[in-house]
């Protein structure tokens, strides 16, 4: 408990920290709350297209080239970066977890053959990969998690395993492996809450990557073309950059702000759980 | 890790930051000169310039006033002489005989004889061109009695015959320079050498093609002595050279819809819209998945989908919903009666209605589409949204389009596809394939399973028909029963658009905006 205390603590004196789980919690609460708060179907099509913000009050945002509520547009898709983020990320550092865990609890040829699994991996351009998976696979939020959260594990794994060497030979994990602890035991009881903290730091940070992505694919038409997302609602923007600005302006900064604000959370965790680092980014 | 992270916030915050620099770009003052060239984008480079050994547009594009062929189709697509200066037809309609012209010199200035025309038909088209191909499997014999004489024969009549003779479905090729040649590798296929109103000059690649006049020519002289291509890939790049006098000319192949709202506001802009060479925009439907298997369900559906909401926002208003199944372009094979605009309005109430008559609920229906197509995202978007408010909640498919022809035309995967296929100038050409009974396996034929005997035999008739009056009353009996059937959706036909100079006059006058560019001049 002593660590989040700590973690609080840090946040408050963080306000770059706080301002970010400040957008954090207001993107969730969006999200959850979005069909009370939208003021319209996003999906519902009208000819009152091309509206600017401001010029109808029933479209706050403006409209849409085929007339769809670009604000309602905007809240929708909160749902689908948050949920396909943390999804995604969840993968990602649950892949880790495992392969970092058995590479730095066992070591030797276990640990070299799982590295270098994990290298080739990090290899693999990322998102190139998931546009060919994607492109021929279809493209529903279930294959955009996965794909996303399969590519994107090493990082996660890397740590995960370079914790495990730290802690393997400590004298808890000794003392339990002389009374007949299993391996299994070993592992996820004994030493993987420890080194939670550090996992939760990575995870935050893949959540903003994951949300990147997805809007990357989304911009190329890759997304769930049954949701409304932000980086769809781009896509459908480019084509009229030049005279409906408000079209890719606000799902584009919607976002900018929300990988900002895992960022900065992020951030402030990885500082308060390194003390090293608050003293070198102290100034902040 | 960190530096990554520093990336990524900074890719996030451009986001913002590159739209507004896109914009600007205001009115730029034009230069008044007398001009002697005419300027017309192209999306991209042809892959090189022998119309004869492919269909691709580019290529077409740049050789179709460096090539001619025996006729050219006038804007009612109406053959008119090119080559040939009359032509007679045996009485059995199967044996055609071209007198050409005389004295008609190649770029190079040999003598142009009735042997290149056989030569290019006998050893080219009929090999490397994707329509001709086709058309070659129905002449039975191609003779050159002397020079200036060309008989074909077929082995049945064939209605679209003639028109099949255009330089986008046969140019004429020189045999004094391709004969005993790899067409494909030959320095003329690059820097081809024609009959045409223009000769090719130079060609820089990803930059611009050059033309200029040919004095020499048989015909009319061109008007403007410089033709020059230029490539610009970037679409909406394309609207703004137009609207600052960079461009003279933009076929709709290469105009994007987008973009028109602001090209229409342009005072020095004309924007042209109609029906050129007839194409149907409709949807698949599988005839075989339930409940579309009920004449009733698909009724319905066809009055849910708000065509008109289509056309105004997902084509820019390019498209008309008035249409029969095989659209109202051919005036011979339209009549009110099965106008679907009239059957089927949109109309919601009356859907529910047909749906409950079926005994059906609600149900989902896997829509499939070529996701390289943004007007088809939109309308599928807009019928999504219609369909909605009658229970059916359609699930979106977009594919790549080899993923798309496997699912739709190899697996018949799919409950709904759209798709636009052209008439190719005849509806027997482009429109039989949508409808008539086909074995399921080939790309771009129809998809739907629907097999109607009667239909078949009276298409098959249709296409051996000559006579107009004949060959209508036939096309209206299977449309009507078509309307009925409804064994697909037809949204709308479509709409050619094309913006130019104003400044720019005597274009559009043949059935494809391509060839005949000949003939455009400079207001004075």
């Amino acid at each position: 408990m002593t660590e989040l205390r700590r973690i609080a603590y840090y946040f408050r004196r963080k306000h770059f920290a706080m301002f970010g789980l400040i957008l954090v919690l207001a993107l969730v609460t969006v999200a959850v709350l979005a069909p009370h708060i939208a003021p319209n179907n996003p999906h519902a099509v009208s000819r009152d297209r091309f509206l600017s913000p401001g010029a109808d009050a029933r479209y706050p945002l403006g409209t849409d080239n085929l007339g769809r509520c670009v604000l309602s547009g905007v809240i929708y898709g909160t749902r689908v970066s948050l949920f396909v983020g943390l999804a995604a990320a969840a993968t990602s550092t649950f892949i880790g977890i495992l392969i970092g865990s058995i590479s730095g609890y066992f070591g030797g040829k276990t640990d070299a053959f799982l590295m270098r699994f994990t290298e080739l991996f990090m290899t693999i351009p990322r998102f190139v990969l998931a546009l060919i998976v994607v492109a021929f696979f279809g493209s529903g939020l279930d294959r955009l998690i996965l794909v996303i959260g399969v590519l994107s594990w090493p990082g996660a794994a890397r740590l995960v395993r370079s914790e495990f060497l730290s802690h393997r030979n400590l004298p808890y994990v000794d003392s339990g492996r002389v009374s007949g602890m299993s391996h299994l035991r070993l592992i996820f009881v004994e030493i993987l809450p420890n080194i939670i903290p550090p996992v939760i730091v990575v995870a935050t940070l893949d959540v903003a990557t994951a949300i990147l992505l997805e809007a990357s694919l989304g911009f190329f038409g890759l997304g769930d073309p049954n949701l409304r997302s932000w980086g769809g609602m781009l896509s459908r923007a480019q084509s009229h950059i030049r005279t409906a600005w408000w079209m890719s302006v606000f799902p584009g900064s919607a976002i900018a702000v929300t990988v900002l604000g895992f960022n900065l959370v992020g951030d402030g965790l990885n500082e308060a759980a390194n003390p090293r680092m608050q003293i070198e980014g102290g100034s902040t | 890790m960190k530096h990554a992270r520093k990336n990524m916030v900074v890719f996030a915050l451009l986001l913002l930051l590159v739209t507004p620099a896109i914009f600007g770009g205001g009115a730029t003052e034009r230069p008044v000169t007398v001009r002697d060239d005419m300027v017309i984008a192209l999306g991209s480079d042809p892959e090189h310039l022998n119309p004869a050994i492919t269909t691709g547009y580019p290529v077409a594009a740049v050789t179709a006033d460096v090539y001619s062929a025996l006729v050219w189709r006038d804007n009612e697509g109406t053959p008119q002489p090119d080559l040939a200066r009359s032509w007679d037809v045996s009485a059995g309609d199967t044996v055609f005989t071209f007198h050409l012209h005389d004295n008609v010199q190649w770029h190079d200035g040999e003598p142009f004889t009735s042997a290149d025309v056989k030569f290019s038909m006998d050893e080219v088209l009929s090999q490397y061109h994707g329509r001709f191909e086709r058309i070659y499997g129905r002449i039975a014999s191609i003779e050159t009695p002397n020079d200036s004489t060309v008989v074909i024969t077929l082995n049945e009549p064939y209605a679209p015959f003639l028109i099949s003779l255009t330089v986008f479905d046969a140019p004429i090729l020189p045999k004094h320079i391709f004969e005993g040649q790899n067409v494909f590798d030959h320095a003329a296929t690059t820097a081809p050498v024609g009959t045409g109103p223009y000769r090719f000059v130079n060609w820089d690649r990803g930059n611009q093609i050059v033309l200029e006049r040919n004095e020499n020519y048989f015909g009319d002289a061109a008007n403007i002595s410089r033709v020059i291509f230029q490539m610009i890939p970037d679409e909406n790049a394309r609207t703004v050279a137009l609207q600052t006098g960079e461009v003279d000319y933009i076929w709709g192949f290469y105009l994007p819809s987008a973009g028109l709202a602001e090209l229409r506001a342009d005072p020095n802009v004309e924007v042209w819209q109609g029906v050129r060479i007839p194409a149907l925009h409709f949807l698949f439907v599988n005839n075989d998945s339930e409940p579309l298997d009920n004449p009733l369900v698909r009724q319905a559906i066809m009055h849910a989908i708000d065509r008109d909401l289509i056309v105004d926002l997902a084509m820019e208003g390019l498209g008309n919903t008035a249409i029969g199944p095989m659209g109202a372009a051919f005036p011979y094979l339209y009549d009110e009666s099965f106008d679907l605009s009239n059957l089927y309005p949109y109309d919601l109430e009356r859907a529910r209605a047909l749906l409950d008559e079926a005994g059906v609920g609600e149900f989902e229906l896997t829509i499939v589409y070529d996701s390289g197509r943004p007007a088809f995202a939109d309308a599928v978007d807009i019928m999504r949204d219609g369909l909605s408010n009658i229970g059916v909640r359609l699930n979106l498919q977009p594919q790549e389009r080899s993923v798309m022809i496997e699912s739709v035309y190899m697996q018949r995967n799919y409950d709904l596809s759209m798709q636009s296929f052209t008439s190719g100038g005849d509806p027997s050409i482009g429109y039989h394939r949508i409808y008539i009974t086909q074995a399921f396996g080939t790309p771009f034929v129809s998809a739907t399973g629907y097999s109607n005997p009667e239909v078949d035999e009276l298409l098959a008739e249709a296409a051996i028909t000559v006579d107009l009056g004949r060959r209508g009353e036939l096309y209206r009996q299977a449309n009507a029963i078509l309307a009925e059937d409804l064994p697909l959706f037809p949204l709308f036909e479509e709409m050619s658009v094309e913006a130019n100079n104003r400044e720019l006059t005597g274009l559009r006058e043949s059935l494809d905006v391509r060839d005949k560019i000949g003939r455009a001049r400079w207001a004075d």
